[in-house]
Formats: structure tokens, sequence, C-alpha cells
């Protein structure tokens, strides 16, 4: 945005405005400005600079916080400065996500580059042609893609093509409360599953309204047991449900009966409206969380200590879940190659790295891991080491309704009692096997 | 235009002057829609339109984002088959039959008081009314912080020793809560609207029936109660329509997923999930004509229900 770019920042603004109209002006500006940087004996590389007409494209995201928009809209400059020509308009949305990026698309006017989520639309994005498929440019620009972890970029990839290049992701793991610990005189935190229940059983007391465990009902919150258990919600190719096996059973049933013997609770239950709020007013004295926690009670709850440790150890295994998210172009983008330079500089390994270094999530390369800023950062550990094992979170297309509603309240049933967990798992691999059989 | 003028001239003076009459009044009728056409357009654009093209949409299948397909009648088939939907007809129905006659009977209270000489009635017909210019979204947010588990609410009840559910988490309570704001947002309003009726009805009725001998509350129920007949006409169809098309408070308070349990889900919240969160614009688009018969049959039988009794007036 200064005068580096060698071009004034006043045409900039004009292009902003309309698209296609500012774009034939600021065209032809360019030229006569080429011309007189040219006329006027400018340095050789101001003249290459000039060779590349002008374009402005549009971010679209969601930010979780004020704090982090800022850093986003920092980011931009460092980009602004490496390619002069390319000004990019960042324009988070509000409010739901999704929704709102699906009514940009029926208006034709979704911006440019976007971020695309884990779960969610994004495999209706790609099923319906609402992303491009990068492949042809990350052929042309040499774009390596050994160094992204291969779940988190099978995660944006559709009938074989790359529709998002992963931007971060975030990992679930164990956040718990150290005084809290020390006061139920527990030494350690949970390695086990056998011990993870114990502790949360220690630490509740009913009384003071504090519980072992807060976290709510929906499926990122226990998939990952059934994982742990040798289970699994759906086959890796998601072409069938697999929540009728002994060992889904035995997953979900653990994550059920921490509520149903009182050592877990729902959030609402402490008057929070997520688990990590509750871990932050010191209801709980374990959450399942990622990432995403740590400024949050960083900012909002500054007093809560709080340490994160890798997801306990099941009977089979030891996983977790993953939840990355990629930038993409969308298919209403004007400027996809200009789209393209932008999503190469942010997820390249310097952009990365500098990404990595706000805090916000963990890194969707391997190289990255051994970043200094995680030495310096050492509650991250548990989260680092929780990465490479993690399982990417995802539906595919048609499971909005099953996800967001059906399995929270099945769960939920389970939870208060009202049906077992057999009963419960049922109903999911019912609803799921139907949407598959709808072939939506 | 020529052919009249051309017949005005060449007929009677007695038919020409009918001619001009009948100009006149067709470029007055003109000028008339000149007038109104702003808002006929706004009403075509933003009201008609849309409506007309849910009940189009109602026979497609669409997920806004890939390509429309006609498909008949099978989006009602589908919605009368799905058992969230009859949930989400329960929950508003149920909410209209217990909100619109409280608020009702609350309202007709409020104003019968506020209508004598009290000291400080203003500040109270204020106090009131207040809810009713205030922001839903504003108000529901305040009242989640009530009905919180450690809400002011449950503070409040702790004072007699009794430990109040989470209102809003529990199946048991989320709708009856949000009941309860309901009506303590819209009860003002419609006091509002009782207390111009009343002031309508002429004192001498009462004088009258004072020398007759009729006690206070006879008076009420032979004079205000019938003679507020069409602000009570207004106030439950208006209630009705309102409560049938209830959304915000059940989005906001649910934080948009009409839980817990769908107990919470309303017929426009589900057409809102269904358009916008599952993809299924065809079924939001038929719930919304089965909304609006809903919501016409229920105001042709209040409307007939009160024109038997204004006839008996």
């Amino acid at each position: 945005m200064k005068q580096g770019s060698g071009f004034p920042w006043r045409l900039r603004a004009v292009y902003s405005r309309d698209k296609k109209w500012s774009n034939v002006v600021a065209g032809g500006a360019c030229v006569v400005l080429g011309a007189a940087l040219v006329g006027c004996g400018a340095p050789a590389q101001a003249a290459a600079k000039a060779t590349h007409s002008p374009v402005t494209i549009t971010l679209g995201g969601w930010t979780s916080s004020p704090v982090e928009a800022a850093l986003m809209a920092k980011e931009l400059t460092y980009f602004e400065k490496a390619y002069p020509w390319i000004h990019v308009n960042y324009r988070p949305i509000s409010g739901n996500y999704e929704a709102v990026l699906k009514t940009r698309f029926v208006a034709g006017d979704a911006p440019d580059v976007i971020y695309v989520n884990n779960g969610g639309q994004s495999s209706s994005f790609m099923k319906n042609g609402d992303l491009l498929p990068l492949n042809k440019y990350i052929k042309a620009s040499h774009f390596p893609l050994q160094d992204f972890f291969p779940g988190a970029l099978n995660l944006f990839r559709y009938h074989g093509s790359v529709y998002g290049i992963p931007k971060d992701q975030s990992p679930l793991s164990l956040f718990y409360n150290p005084a809290m610990f020390r006061q139920a005189g527990i030494k350690s935190a949970p390695a086990t599953w056998a011990q993870f229940a114990a502790d949360a059983h220690r630490l509740t007391n009913t009384k003071l309204h504090r519980y072992g465990l807060i976290n709510s009902a929906q499926e990122p919150r226990w998939a990952e047991f059934l994982y742990e258990a040798g289970g699994s919600v759906m086959n890796p190719a998601m072409t069938q449900m697999t929540l009728n096996t002994k060992a889904a059973l035995q997953g979900f049933s653990f994550f059920v009966n921490l509520y149903r013997n009182g050592s877990a609770a729902l959030p609402g239950t402490v008057g929070a409206s997520w688990g990590g709020q509750a871990f932050g007013m010191q209801r709980a004295g374990m959450v399942l969380s990622g990432n995403w926690l740590v400024p949050f009670l960083e900012q909002t709850y500054p007093k809560t200590p709080f340490a994160v440790v890798p997801m306990p150890k099941g009977p089979k295994n030891a996983e977790t879940l993953t939840f990355p998210v990629a930038y993409g172009i969308t298919r209403d983008s004007t400027q996809p190659q200009a789209s393209w330079d932008l999503i190469r500089y942010l997820t390249s390994r310097q952009g990365m790295t500098k990404w990595m270094n706000l805090g916000l999530a963990l890194p969707a390369r391997k190289s990255l891991l051994a970043l200094p800023y995680y030495k310096q950062h050492p509650v991250l550990k548990g989260l680092l080491t929780d990465l490479p094992r993690s399982i990417p979170w995802t539906f595919p297309a048609g499971f909005s309704q099953l996800s967001s509603t059906t399995m929270t309240n099945e769960t939920t049933l389970a939870i208060m009692g009202r049906e077992t967990p057999a009963k419960a798992l049922a109903n999911m691999q019912q609803g799921g096997m139907a949407i598959l059989h709808s072939g939506s | 235009m020529a052919g009249i003028e051309g017949a005005g001239s060449s007929s009677l003076p007695a038919v020409a002057k009918s001619n001009a009459f009948r100009r006149r009044a067709r470029r007055e009728l003109g000028v008339g829609y000149m007038f109104t056409l702003p808002s006929v357009l706004l009403l075509f654009l933003f009201t008609l339109g849309p409506a007309l093209y849910s009940l189009y949409l109602s026979f497609f299948s669409w997920s806004l984002l890939n390509h429309m397909h006609f498909v008949g009648w099978k989006n009602f088939e589908q919605l009368f088959q799905m058992p969230l939907f009859w949930i989400s007809v329960r929950n508003s129905v149920v909410f209209a039959l217990v909100v619109v006659p409280t608020q009702t009977v609350i309202a007709l209270g409020l104003a019968a008081i506020l209508n004598q000489n009290l000291p400080a009635r203003g500040f109270f017909r204020l106090a009131f009314f207040f809810p009713a210019v205030s922001s839903s979204a504003v108000i529901s947010i305040i009242f989640m912080w009530i009905y919180n588990k450690f809400g002011l609410l449950n503070g409040f009840l702790s004072v007699f020793g009794i430990v109040g559910p989470d209102w809003l988490g529990n199946p048991q309570f989320a709708l009856s809560s949000i009941m309860v704001l309901n009506i303590w947002t819209t009860s003002g309003y419609f006091m509002i609207v009782f207390l111009a009726g009343l002031q309508a009805i002429p004192a001498e009725l009462y004088e009258a029936s004072a020398i007759d001998g009729a006690s206070r509350w006879k008076s009420f129920t032979h004079i205000t109660v019938p003679l507020l007949s069409p602000s009570t006409f207004f106030i439950v169809v208006m209630g009705i329509v309102g409560t049938l098309q209830m959304f915000d408070q059940s989005f906001i308070m649910s934080q948009g997923t009409g839980g817990p349990l769908n107990s919470t889900t309303t017929i426009v919240l589900l057409i809102y999930q269904f358009i916008f969160s599952y993809g299924q614009v065809g079924y939001g688009a038929a719930a919304t004509v089965l909304l609006f018969i809903l919501i016409l049959l229920a105001t042709l039988a209040t409307n007939w229900w009160f024109k038997r009794k204004l006839d008996y007036l």
C-alpha cells in the first residue's frame, strides 16, 4: 500500500470500488505510467514491475478475533511488498461464514480467494465446482506439495484435483488446569483412558459446580475416542458409515459414560456456551480443545492456569482429530493467476512461518514443526505431538444436517440417558447411510 | 385518447361534459397510480415477488450451488414424512397457542390499569412499552444471561432455596423460556393498542351502567371487553402472525441450532436451516408455502370468530 510498490496508491483506491470499470481506467493509467517511468529513465526494476498490469483481488475468510484480522492485514502488506502489482482487499466475513459465502456464490460475487474449512460445506463447494482446481497453477509455478501433511492436503482433494492449499490446522488435545490437579491430589496429566476417567472423577465436585471434563456433545469431541478404540465414523473412502462396529461402540460409550457417571458435563450445566469457556471459568479440570483455546484463555481468562498434553491413549491407538483450513480460488474469480500468487505466497514455507509466528494455529507443513517459535512456547508441545498422528476431520457433501444436528441430538440423548449409546450410534449410522444411498 | 376526444366534440354538450369528467377521473387514476408506484414496486420487489418465487422454488430441488431441477410435489411429500418438520410445526403452534392468549390478556389488563388516573402513569406506560421498541436481538442476549445456569433468575430462585435448571439448555424448559421473553416484549406494544381503543369508548356508557347499579367488574366485562373487539381482533391476528413466524429469539438463544434436542426449532428457523445450512432450498420453500397456508387458515378462523361476535353487537 506504500510508495515502494511503484504505483501511486491513489490509483488503487479507485480500483477497489468497481472491479470491471476501473480495470480499464487503471490498466490504461498503468501503460501511461509505465511509459513515463521508462521515459524518465527509471531503474530497470521498476520497468520490470510495470509489465504486470495492476490487479485487485479480494480475500474472504472468518476471523476468531479482531487481533487475528489485524495480523492478517499485516501479513497482506508483506505480500503487497513482494507483489507490488497485486492489491488485496481483505474482507473477513462475520457471522455464519459458510451461509454467507453460499449467498455470495449464488450472487456470482464470491471473493477471489477464500478460506476453505474442514467439514461443513467444503465438500459441496468442491463437488459443485465452486472452487477452481489448482493443479494447473501448482504445475506451472513448480509448487512442491510434499512438505504438506498428506492428510491435511487430501481433505481438499476431490476426484484427483487439488482445490485448496492448507494454510494451517489445529489438532484436538487435552487442556488441563494444573492448579485444580494439585488440589485434587493428582500428580500428572492422564496418559491413558483409565487415568483420564479416574482423574475426571477426582476433579469433580458438584457442590462447587466443578467437573472433570466439560465439552459439548458435538461429534468432533467424541469421534477421537472411536478411533482410539480402533473404530471409525466412516471408512477412509467415505462411502460407508462404520458406526456399527464393536470398537465404535466402545469408544462412544467411554465418552458417554463420563457424562452418565457425573464426571463430565455439558457447558450449559455451568452456564458456559462452550467447553473452552467453562475451562476458563475454572469449572472444568480438563477440556478437549484445539489451538484456538490458547489465545482465548490468554485474552479472556488470563488467571486460569493451563497446560496442554496429547490426547490420552486409547485401548488400541493414540489418535486425535485435526481441523485443517485451506486457501482456495472461487469460480467467480476474474483474477485466478493473481489469486494463486497470493495463495502461493501465504502457504510457502516463508509465508507460513510468518503466520505460525503469530501463534494462532499450527502449521500445515511438516518441516515447520521444528520452528524456533515452538521452543519459546512450550505450552504448545502437547498439540505439536498430536499433530502428525491426527485425523483430518471432514464429511462428504450432503452431510451438514447429520453432522451439525442429528449427531449432536443423538449424543445428547445418550448423555441424558434417554437412549443407549448403541441406539444412538445405530440412529446415526442409519441417517448417514440414507444420505449415502440417496447419492446427494 | 384521441378517439374519445373526437367523439366528445361531435356529441351533445351533456355527453361531452361526462366525457370530460371521465377523462379527468382517468387522469386522476393515473396520477394516483404514479403516487403509489414506488410502494407498489417495493411490494412486488421485496414481498410479492419473493413470495411467488418461493412458491416456484417449492417444486424444485436445489442446494443454492447446484443446478435446480423440477421435482413436482416431492418436496411436500418428503416434508410430510419428516419428523423434524412436524416437531417444528408442533413447537410453533404450541408457542402461538400459549403466547397469543397470554399476551392479549396481559396487554388488556395493563391497559385497563394504566387507563385509570394513577400516579406516575406515564412512567409505567413507558416502562411497559419499552421492550417493544428495543432490539429483539439485544433483548434475547440479555435474557440469555437471565436464563443462564448461574444467571439472574436462578439467583432469585436460590433465595427461596430452589435450584433452578439451565433454562435454555434443558429441552423441557427452553421453549417456555422463550415464550416468557416473547410475552414480555410484545405485551407492552399491544397494551398501547388497547389503550387507544379504551379511550375511544364513550364515558356515558360507564355512567349509564353505574346508574343501573353495575359493579366495576360487570361494566368491564359487559362494556369494555365487547367494545374493544376491533382492537382485540387486530391484536389476536397480529399475535398469531407474529408467533407463527417467530425466528429471531429461537435463533439467537439456541445459537442457530434450534436445540436442545430441537425443542426450540420453529417452522421459520427450520426453513432457514433448510435453505442456508443444509442446502435443501426446495424443502425450505415448501415449508414456507405450508406456513403461509397455516397462517392464512388461522387468520381466516379468527376473522370468522370475531365477525360473529361483532355482528351480535
